[in-house]
């Protein structure tokens, strides 16, 4: 479907904004909680390298061969 | 039902679903057995010291209390963290390169071998390190393990694991990413998604498991003493990600064996799924806090906003639920068959035991998923945390939803990459419901034992002082040795179709479990009444027992 064009990317870089509002949110709170900053920074970090990687191979997909639609079922041999 | 073994199989999803697992390069079969064999022995291994553990708990045998411990640890450690993520990686690789169009092959499959190696030697570790002392709980509580043998090989074996599992987790993002850069693939499937997205949240969690096992393991090797850091809040925010991993590889494992087996996928928009799985990786982080319920240093405002905000943690499983039901049952009606308000529901594949499997995990996660909306309101936490009640709550997931999905799966994958039918199908498609029987006995006695004060963690006897919990602990010891002896007969089963299973060719291995053939419907084609009311009963369910729980605990002291 032409409307799913770029979605594998534009959900990934979606959970990594989420994980940066949660960061964010909790720099408000006054706790102290070893270690859960870091891990939601590097978890955000990650996913936003995901986004970009996905974006990237879309784009450099479409210029080199024609493309498919995944679908659900196993690949057909 | 599908002919067996005619050319028509071939066209149902079971025939595609074997066809192209039984033609991955051969490489990439010897690294999917070799997590496959690790896992089954986990599993077997694992079961072996949940049983001497159900036989003393139910007061048929008796431990030395140490020894007891050690067998808990052993046994957490050995389920949990080891059979869960060796067979998570195997289902995870088999749906990367089954489902991505255009994979040929893992990418940095030697990368992946790393990892196995590490995630191996780990096990060993961590098998060891409890009987050389460290007898702490998977959790490795420390410093409650300050000055324990072997509690720095304990930590030493996470490590590896951490390592591990971060090994295997960028082959399997790398793999349909490359089939997408090779222009192969524009947009992936949902379950190419949804296991990419796991493998994603498997990365991020190595790290957090590097972080907490990596200091601790430096702690403990230079002689421990006091800690400069808070290992519970650093082990919780690891496991809130290692706990929620299995349920998001049970999901997307229920919606690719609904397809095999009756040849149905969502009717629904591929990019619909792929948001319901994504929202996996959206509750996550504000549902975290419901595991520091008991920490001093939260507030209470803290803690309330925590178990208003751990409603969300339950919402993608039911949507994913949902659009499984709803797609097969709207199939189930344009195609020829039953057609009554349940009637639809008797020409599921009941015979084939990878639909059994997932359809009892789906019955035991109603029970887990109730009781889970009642465990995370924080005044109930607070009351059943360190009861037997724990244990007995989460094992209708571990076992009755998370680990029998897996060995549904498992029934396809072992048969089509050994080229052997899978043995006694007919037995093995009654066993999910037998577990089913032991789950609900386990959990159910052992919830009212927790709530009358039955503690978790200690099986010695003088701690049960409510007159009724020899009895309830009985019971749990029934249900735990049923849910022994079919989780074993599984790994025999498994072990025999391996070894001695008959061979077939392609096409014909799976010829032996039963399919059915339905043509997809479109959607708003036809109503769905049986879903709707599932979905009303279900909810009704959990709002009761909300209310419940509510006037169960409004009027104890914030």
């Amino acid at each position: 479907m032409a409307d799913d064009k770029g979605d594998d990317a534009k959900i990934f870089l979606s959970i990594g904004v989420v994980w940066i509002v949660c960061t964010i949110g909790l720099s408000f709170t006054s706790m102290e909680m070893f270690g859960v900053r870091e891990a939601w920074i590097v978890g955000f970090s990650f996913f936003l390298l995901v986004a970009a990687g996905i974006w990237r191979a879309d784009s450099r997909g479409k210029k080199d061969s024609p493309p498919e639609q995944g679908t659900d079922s196993a690949s057909e041999e | 039902m599908a002919e067996q073994g005619d050319d028509s199989t071939i066209e149902h999803a079971s025939g595609r679903f074997e066809a192209s697992l039984s033609s991955l390069a051969e490489e990439d079969r010897r690294l999917l057995k070799a997590f496959v064999l690790v896992s089954i022995f986990t599993l077997g291994l694992g079961v072996l010291y949940a049983l001497l553990l159900v036989l003393v708990k139910g007061g048929f045998l008796s431990l030395e209390s140490t020894l007891a411990y050690t067998i808990l640890t052993l046994h957490g450690t050995t389920v949990f963290y080891y059979w869960l993520y060796f067979v998570q990686v195997a289902v995870v690789m088999v749906f990367v390169l089954v489902y991505t169009d255009g994979v040929d092959e893992l990418v940095w499959r030697n990368l992946a071998w790393a990892g196995f190696g590490l995630m191996s030697a780990g096990f060993l570790i961590d098998q060891i390190a409890p009987w050389m002392g460290a007898v702490i709980t998977y959790t490795g509580l420390a410093p409650l393990s300050d000055g324990m043998p072997g509690a720095d090989w304990f930590y030493v074996g996470y490590v590896l694991l951490g390592l591990g599992l971060l090994c295997v987790s960028i082959p399997c993002i790398a793999t349909p990413i490359k089939a997408k850069l090779d222009g192969k693939v524009e947009s992936w499937s949902s379950i190419t998604f949804a296991a990419t997205l796991w493998a994603a949240l498997l990365t991020v969690t190595s790290f957090a498991a590097l972080n907490v096992f990596g200091r601790t393991a430096l702690w403990a090797l230079e002689g421990g003493g006091p800690m400069d850091f808070d290992y519970m809040i650093a082990y919780h925010v690891m496991f809130h990600n290692m706990h929620y991993l299995p349920l998001l590889s049970t999901v997307l494992v229920w919606y690719a064996l609904a397809e095999v087996t009756t040849g149905v996928k969502s009717i629904f928009s591929d990019r619909l799924s792929k948001v319901f799985f994504a929202f996996y990786l959206v509750v996550l982080p504000p549902t975290f806090l419901y595991h520091m319920f008991l920490d001093p240093t939260i507030s209470a405002l803290m803690k309330t906003v925590a178990s208003t905000l751990a409603m969300f943690i339950s919402i993608p499983t039911i949507m994913v639920f949902v659009i499984i039901l709803v797609s097969l049952e709207a199939s189930a009606r344009v195609s020829e068959g039953r057609q009554g308000l349940f009637a639809w529901m008797r020409d599921l594949p009941w015979g084939n035991p990878a639909f059994s499997s997932i359809a009892a995990a789906c019955v035991c996660a109603a029970a887990g998923g109730v009781l889970a909306n009642i465990l995370i309101q924080v005044k109930f936490a607070a009351l059943l945390s360190d009861t037997f009640a724990i244990p007995a709550y989460f094992h209708f997931f571990t076992v009755g939803t998370i680990s029998l999905t897996f060995i549904g799966l498992l029934m396809y994958v072992i048969p089509i990459l050994y080229g052997r039918q899978l043995w006694n199908p007919k037995l093995m498609a009654q066993l999910p419901w037998a577990l089913t029987v032991g789950v609900y006995l386990f959990g159910v006695s052992g919830i009212a034992a927790g709530y009358l004060g039955s503690p978790r963690r200690t099986l010695a006897p003088e701690y049960d002082l409510h007159a009724s919990i020899p009895l309830l602990n009985a019971l749990v010891g029934l249900g735990g040795i049923i849910m022994a002896i079919v989780l074993l007969l599984f790994v025999y089963g498994l072990v025999r179709t391996l070894r001695s299973g008959e061979e077939a060719g392609v096409g014909e291995v799976t010829a032996n479990l039963p399919t059915v053939r339905w043509e997809p419907a479109e959607p708003g084609a036809v109503k769905a009444p049986t879903a709707t009311i599932v979905m009303f009963v279900a909810l009704a369910a959990l709002f009761a027992l909300t209310w419940l729980t509510f006037s169960m605990v409004g009027d104890l002291p914030g």
